[in-house]
């Protein structure tokens, strides 16, 4: 192997620029991490309660608006939770988010599509349609609406945060 | 591959006139104490970027302040450094600033042609200073709100204007949510802009000065120059 030899002007540059590299990287790193920060943490949601299940009808869905207090930050923020209930025998529950899942525009519930004629979902937004299963129809959407987990107790309704 | 890259950019910029001008300039012999100049850039350096880190999460709101800053130090990974780094490097600008004016006056390096450079070194101090003041508050605890009102207090004493002068700087007629957010404003924007320009002034002049020989140097070279 041949050594290649380096000037001490070479060798002090490259020492210099070592250091500074490495100041640079001390303090950049932390400011990657400090920036990014809790940005990426998920919580899971837990369980909201919604309404009674009587109030329920059997032909159509009925819209729920629940409170959920979310913490951001050192904040905590009271949100709104939107579900369309609807159920075909008053004991089975379906919970879908009225967020529309092209750009979270809020949906409403609609007797009759333009494309099926059938009950569904209209997002007024870019005219995004969902059927009553919240299956895509028409429109920009890219999947259908987000479906909620439910449980009934005591009479009355739970769904789960997303 | 790089040299190649940094010739293509040379061609257009003339970047490498400039970095030698900089970094391969002749000195005079030089002390440790010379690099008092340079230890306070680099403060002033973390500094800007611990400060603008620090507004990713800091409100300068009064029910909101105290808890950012909670939230900075306790919460956010590394928060506790960042908040530290500046705290420290604000700690360490003073007294490297202040050793930087002592190394000036022991050399005389103030004197003909320099007095400008050191006239906008007296302008930096006194914007530290003012940084102090006001970087101080921003916590936003009973340490950061006591010590603010004595200074406030010790602005009400000049003669004349003192009152006007303590009401502008609160904001109102006491320390308040005003004074926490007018004080942010000169933290991070005013004092800011006025920090980089004098600072563009200050080290253009050394530039074009040179860096002062020691004065033993200059003693030495003048008397080789009569000798001979």
């Amino acid at each position: 192997m041949k050594l290649r030899r380096m000037s001490r002007r070479d060798f002090l540059s490259r020492m210099v620029g070592a250091v500074a590299g490495g100041m640079a990287a001390l303090l950049g790193i932390p400011a990657a991490v400090f920036v990014i920060g809790p940005s990426q943490q998920r919580t899971a949601g837990g369980w909201v309660p919604v309404g009674p299940v009587d109030d329920i009808p059997l032909d159509q869905p009925r819209l729920f608006n629940a409170t959920v207090s979310k913490q951001s930050g050192w904040v905590v923020e009271e949100q709104e939770l939107s579900v369309f209930v609807s159920t075909a025998d008053g004991s089975e529950f379906v919970a879908l988010s009225d967020r529309c899942t092209h750009l979270a525009c809020r949906v409403r519930y609609v007797e009759q599509t333009e494309q099926t004629g059938e009950p569904g979902y209209f997002c007024p937004c870019h005219n995004g349609v969902f059927d009553a299963s919240g299956e895509m129809v028409a429109g920009p959407i890219p999947r259908p609406l987000d479906q909620l987990e439910t449980k009934v107790e005591d009479g009355q309704l739970f769904v789960k945060e997303l | 591959m790089a040299t190649r890259l940094g010739d293509w950019m040379d061609q257009r910029s003339g970047w490498r006139d400039s970095w030698n001008r900089l970094f391969l300039a002749r000195i005079p012999r030089v002390s440790w104490g010379h690099t008092l100049g340079a230890a306070t850039l680099v403060s002033v350096i973390v500094l800007m970027i611990t400060g603008i880190l620090l507004t990713v999460y800091y409100v300068s709101s009064p029910s909101d302040a105290h808890q950012s800053v909670q939230y900075i130090t306790n919460v956010v990974p590394l928060g506790w450094l960042i908040r530290g780094l500046h705290h420290w490097a604000a700690s360490a600008l003073v007294v490297l600033a202040i050793a930087h004016l002592v190394r000036v006056i022991l050399h005389g390096a103030y004197k003909y042609p320099r007095e400008f450079t050191w006239f906008t070194g007296i302008a930096l101090l006194l914007l530290i200073f003012a940084f102090g003041l006001t970087g101080s508050l921003l916590p936003w605890d009973q340490r950061a709100y006591w010590a603010t009102q004595v200074r406030i207090e010790i602005f009400a004493t000049v003669p004349v204007i003192g009152d006007w002068l303590a009401r502008l700087i609160q904001g109102g007629e006491e320390l308040s949510g005003l004074t926490l957010s007018r004080f942010y404003a000169a933290h991070v924007w005013l004092f800011p802009m006025i920090l980089v320009g004098l600072i563009v002034v200050h080290l253009r002049l050394v530039g074009r000065h040179g860096i002062s020989a020691a004065p033993r140097d200059e003693r030495r070279s003048r008397e080789r120059a009569s000798h001979s």
